[in-house]
């Protein structure tokens, strides 16, 4: 028992010799009480092992897998790629909004049935 | 000083402390481990002009313990105590069975703060100046809560033949 303890054990009874005694009993069994079970040394100072590699061989797949879902991702979503202001299809109508009426009739010409008062759209006959 | 030198020299210590306040080996090894882990992580920020490695480690050690109880507060929300019946005396079970487990038993009727300082003083080799210093209370105040510990630990002992 260290001094300090045993200074503790005496300070701590009051002044009596009996519960001194006591003290250094109690004192004694914790002592004996302190010492790590056999193998926790060891087992304590692998794990401080474990945790010092920086990266867990069985997370790698899992880093992997993560890496390529978010590169998938990133390349193939929706605007991802830059989209031409000009369409290579230089006739379609959407880059001439001047024109877009007319153009919209010489690519999708209207059936003859809807150039009628019900379909809203101007009759070639009577302009109505 | 190397940090296994450390280790080697106050691994004991520090294992006895942080089974004394929690209730099972297995997790006073998972704190040892923590523990020593950030130490060995903040080895370079040690400065041995401000105290000893003991010192040091204790801190550390002490903190872990605080942390993993304040975890354990918020997790059990039903006290095992409920399922004495169902699993026994906790002390008299298991690996502490005898008079380890007496001794646990003993410490467990102290409250956390005593518990705290009468390990500290058990097993750190601090004086009740480092002890104070350590836990942030005054140097009076320790020895005034050890004193009373001390008398509590010889009373329960007692009762048990010791």
């Amino acid at each position: 028992m260290s001094e300090e303890l045993k200074n503790f054990a005496r300070e701590a009874s009051g002044g009596e010799p009996a519960a001194e005694a006591a003290n250094a009993r109690v004192l004694a069994r914790f002592a004996a009480a302190g010492a790590a079970p056999e193998g926790a040394k060891a087992r304590v100072l692998a794990a401080l092992e474990a945790r010092r590699k920086p990266l867990a061989p069985r997370l790698v797949p899992a880093f992997a897998i993560s890496a390529a879902v978010v590169a998938a991702f990133l390349l193939l979503r929706p605007g991802a790629r830059p989209e031409p202001l000009l369409s290579t299809d230089w006739l379609s109508y959407d880059n001439f909004p001047y024109y877009s009426d007319e153009a919209r009739q010489y690519l999708n010409p209207a059936d003859p049935e809807e150039r009628s008062l019900e379909g809203l759209i101007p009759s070639a006959e009577d302009g109505f | 000083m190397e940090f296994a030198e450390i280790y080697d020299k106050h691994f004991d210590r520090i294992y006895a402390y942080v089974r004394c306040r929690v209730a099972s080996g297995a997790v006073a090894e998972d704190i040892c481990s923590a523990a020593f882990g950030k130490a060995f992580e903040n080895f370079s920020q040690y400065d041995p002009a401000r105290g000893e490695p003991v010192q040091w480690l204790f801190g550390i050690a002490r903190n872990e313990v605080n942390r993993h109880l304040r975890r354990s507060a918020i997790v059990s929300f039903i006290p095992l105590d409920l399922f004495g019946d169902i699993f026994g005396d906790r002390a008299a079970a298991g690996p502490d069975a005898g008079e380890t487990g007496e001794l646990y038993a003993a410490l467990e009727e102290l409250e956390p703060k005593e518990r705290d300082l009468i390990s500290l003083k058990f097993y750190s080799g601090l004086n009740n100046r480092e002890i104070a210093g350590l836990t942030g209370l005054s140097e009076s105040n320790v020895g005034t809560i050890l004193y009373r510990c001390m008398a509590k630990l010889r009373k329960k002992l007692a009762a048990e033949g010791l």
